[in-house]
């Protein structure tokens, strides 16, 4: 080969030059645009708006260590998930998050993840038959401005919500402010339901929001006490029996500007298929609710549609079940939800177990200034029923009215006490003979020294009845105090005393004293502590721990405006059915449930960035492996079929050669 | 256009009277399979022990399988030309030289694209023991589309260079293994602006993104423009070298 004219290739050579420089320029200038479409399903490696919000709103800059290696080769994908989203955040932050991954490989990668605290951890994946263990790290830490670093660890465990955990750190990094979350939790039993031991049925729930909120969640197992000022956001989960003092906290905390989500819960595994009466449990706000015009229904809301219908389980015996498709646990579709509502937008379809229905007349809220939104309903085929001989064995009665049935409402606007112009529950009356202690047929206030009608959920547990009658112990419930890990990272803080029999049981006695339900926290500050509501000295001395002096309770709020949440059911927020790897995964009924609740929360804590990112969760694609049978034949026509069919092409085309030749 | 597509038809006749493009079809289909299917070592870990039903382990292997099977697609495009002398005839043609470069890749991109489509049982396959997201799997081809339409562009360019079709293919492969491995692998051991230059310029690492199905402007750009850059350099070569 040689060159032709010199001239011609000078100029060819210039041109070629000039493309090459000008191609680089264009690359150059489109590698600064983000431009791209993500064609997952579930957008996984895209960032949602509530996470390009949040990096908008970064007050301070942030940095995001991750530590990573030592892993197995089945977490690569994850880690280049990971890459790809923390890239895209710090492209969207506009220089505010900076990302750098330690390499830990080596010594001085170990001791900044020794530095940082992130800890080692040991995996154990299942490798084709074999189980693998090996050690290694996969955790990050968020540092903003002076704030504590914020660690999240175990990193492969948690790829689907990636994206969550990092925004939420971020916002957690450089929150302002003192808006306290309070979870009160009216699960906490004694017995052993489940196997859990007289543990919360939410503790799982109540990690996530302290990964969210860290310290900013407070958790308490009662509403004995009133709930502090400086609470935003109140989440009751399944209160059962409350006590006119614990109702009248609560509306109080409404009418003094807090704001409540309420998922009552009258029927829960325990009381349908464990225990041998099978009835649901009032919360006891029927009546307060009565008062604010909403009526939670007795019995529970079914689905008519039997499309709808989930796998039931109905016991056959202890720790026996058998499973049919029932209308009682149903799945309740998005377009039943309102979707103009912020919190409702981005929650998929979820599934409820034996919802409460609640029921309303709009024209009376109305009239009173109040507003009453369904959040949720069932289809137009649901149902409402009583009837509580079915519940236990699946069976949905036919002929009941088909109508879409209210399963979770928001209530606000202005709304009197129901202690309006008379004595605060617990109070002696006042002298004034207009100020009668009212009388609500069930619900009556409780005076200094009478039976207590149901012990709160962490007072001490009554006696089961077959048990020997001795006082309750008194323990202390920590009501306003921070509740962060007492054991372990990641423990929960210890339940509440779990006692000997059934504290919500029916038949179980009821004659232990009023005050020896009254928690006393022994280490409760003295700008935390809430007043006891019962004068000091109803109490016996000898039970009077040392403590601060108390601050005066609140002020008796005669209305206010209030803005509350009501859920119809409970159970789809439990560990058992709510979370990851519980029994919900393994009958395919996700966790739009926690997801709905959850958002809920956020939208009233004003933290509305976060909403669109809870919902983001990665399908589980899992593919079971076949019979070795199976296996082979699938292996060997897609390794086998295209390449002989090919091969078997290309012999035909060379023998027609040949013989053309 | 039309001169395009006579040089095009040309090629495809080519093609199809010839047995080493189905043999091709067959051993790409049979390598992407085995490797899908048993594995490579810990990047390439094999499907059943991932569990997960996703292509993306057959994406993440086309790169290596593309640097292998290309330059036996583009060995002889030019070169066998040269050998026989027909370039000289070509350019006495009134053709243009970007008519017949173009022409020649086409050809060439189809039976890559046949190559893709042998590998599509295996999608079916997943699909159907499975939950599979389709949406990267298609984002996949088409950056597998783009992946291969790059280095046939450099494969032909390479080709024009040399008489020699033995040449032609171990250059272009070293080639090929260079931008779809080594870059990468270099890059991974030097962290920092390097390892961001090269990065940048490795065609695995900016196939890594499609093959999970994010399509990004940069790298559709990045391809394209590599492709354009290639396939004018081939018209270069063969306007202005003089083959004895």
């Amino acid at each position: 080969m040689a060159a032709r004219n010199p001239t011609v290739l000078s100029f060819s050579t210039l041109a070629t030059f000039l493309l090459a420089v000008g191609l680089v320029l264009v690359n150059v200038v489109v590698s600064r645009a983000s431009t791209r479409i993500d064609l997952t399903e579930e957008r996984l490696f895209s960032i949602g708006e509530g996470t390009e919000k949040i990096l908008a709103n970064l007050k301070d800059p942030a940095k995001i260590r991750v530590f990573w290696g030592g892993l197995q080769a089945v977490h690569e994908p994850v880690r280049r998930h990971f890459a790809a989203l923390l890239d895209e955040m710090a492209d969207a932050s506009d220089g505010r998050v900076t990302v750098r991954w330690v390499d830990v490989s080596d010594k001085a990668g170990k001791e900044e993840a020794e530095a940082a605290k992130v800890p080692e951890f040991e995996f154990i994946s299942k490798v084709g038959d074999e189980q693998r263990a090996s050690k290694g790290y996969c955790s990050l830490v968020v540092e903003s401005g002076a704030g504590e670093p914020q660690g999240i660890h175990a990193l492969v465990n948690r790829a689907s919500e990636f994206e969550y955990l990092v925004a939420t750190a971020l916002v957690r990094a450089t929150r302002r402010g003192d808006k306290v979350l309070a979870l009160i939790d009216g699960s906490e039993r004694g017995g052993g339901m489940m196997g859990m031991g007289g543990r919360s049925r939410f503790e799982a729930l109540k990690q996530d929001f302290k990964d969210e909120y860290g310290d900013s969640v407070q958790w308490w197992h009662s509403l004995d006490q009133p709930i502090p000022d400086n609470v935003a956001v109140a989440l009751v989960l399944a209160p059962r029996n409350l006590k006119d003092t614990q109702v009248f906290h609560l509306e109080q905390f409404l009418l003094r500007g807090g704001k409540a989500v309420v998922c009552v819960d009258p029927l829960d595994l325990e009381n349908v298929l464990l225990k041998p009466y099978g009835e649901g449990e009032p919360s006891g706000l029927e009546a307060w609710l009565e008062a604010l015009g909403v009526t939670i229904g007795r019995g529970t809301a079914m689905e008519g549609d039997r499309r709808l219908w989930l796998l039931y389980l109905v016991s056959r015996g202890p720790q026996r079940f058998d499973r049919k498709k029932s209308g009682y646990w149903f799945r309740v579709l998005r377009e039943n939800l309102d979707l103009s509502n912020p919190a409702m937008r981005y929650v998929p379809n979820f599934s409820t177990y034996w919802p409460a229905p609640f029921s309303f007349d709009a024209s009376k809220q109305a009239a009173a200034g109040r507003k009453v939104s369904v959040l949720a309903s069932t289809s137009p085929e649901g149902m409402r029923t009583d009837d509580m001989s079915a519940v236990r064995e699946g069976d949905v009665p036919t002929g009941a009215p088909r109508e879409k049935v209210p399963l979770a409402l928001l209530v606000e606007g202005p709304a009197d006490s129901m202690w309006k112009g008379k004595p605060k529950p617990g109070e002696p009356p006042p002298p004034d003979p207009h100020g009668a202690p009212i009388s609500i047929p069930g619900n009556e206030p409780e005076k200094p020294g009478e039976p207590a009608r149901v012990p709160a959920p962490d007072a001490p547990k009554e006696p089961a009845p077959d048990a020997p009658k001795e006082p309750a112990p008194k323990e202390p419930a920590p009501p306003a105090e921070p509740q962060g890990p007492k054991g372990p990272e990641g423990e929960p803080p210890a339940p509440g005393p779990a006692g000997p029999g059934d504290p919500a049981k029916p038949d179980a006695p009821k004659d232990e004293p009023a005050k020896a339900e009254e928690p006393q926290p022994a280490d409760a500050k003295p700008d935390e502590k809430p007043a006891d509501p019962k004068p000091a000295e109803e109490k016996p001395a000898e039970e009077k721990p040392a403590e601060p002096p108390v601050p005066p309770s609140p002020p008796h709020l005669q209305s206010g405006h209030v803005r509350l949440v009501l859920v119809g059911d409970a159970d789809m927020l439990t560990d058992q059915l709510g979370q990851p790897g519980s029994a919900a995964d393994a009958f395919g009924l996700g966790r739009g449930g926690t997801v709905m609740v959850g958002n809920t929360v956020e939208w009233l804590m004003g933290d509305d960035a976060l909403l669109s990112l809870r919902a983001k969760d990665a399908k589980a694609r899992a593919v079971e492996r076949p019979e070795a049978g199976t296996l082979t034949l699938l292996q060997t026509l897609n390794l086998g079929g295209i390449p002989i069919l090919a091969a078997f092409a290309g012999l035909v085309v060379f023998l027609r050669r040949r013989s053309q030749r | 256009m039309s001169l395009v597509g006579s040089v095009y038809r040309k090629e495809m006749r080519t093609y199809l009277v010839s047995p080493i493009p189905y043999i091709l079809v067959a051993l790409f289909a049979l390598g992407v399979g085995v490797v899908f299917f048993f594995g490579l070592g810990r990047q390439l870990p094999a499907f059943w022990d991932l569990a997960t039903a996703s292509l993306e382990n057959l994406f993440r292997s086309i790169p290596l399988a593309f640097a292998i099977i290309v330059p036996a697609l583009t060995m002889r495009l030019w070169s066998e030309e040269v050998r026989t002398g027909t370039i000289e005839s070509l350019r006495t043609m009134p053709v243009p030289g970007g008519s017949l470069v173009v022409g020649k890749f086409l050809s060439s991109l189809t039976v890559l694209v046949a190559c893709l489509v042998a590998t599509l049982p295996l999608a079916f396959t997943v699909g159907s023991l499975g939950d599979l997201d389709w949406g990267p799997v298609w984002g996949g081809y088409l950056g597998a589309v783009f992946l291969g339409a790059a280095l046939l562009a450099l494969g032909l360019w390479l080709s024009a260079l040399t008489r020699h079709q033995i040449v032609a293919f171990l250059v272009t492969l070293v080639a090929g293994f260079v931008l779809c491995w080594i870059l990468t692998m270099v890059a991974q051991h030097n962290p920092g602006a390097l390892g961001d230059a090269l990065s940048a310029v490795a065609l695995d690492a900016r196939y890594e993104s499609l093959g999970r199905g994010v399509l990004e402007l940069r790298d559709l750009v990045y391809f394209a423009t590599f492709t354009a850059f290639f396939l004018y350099l081939n018209a270069e070569v063969v306007a202005n070298r003089r083959y004895r």
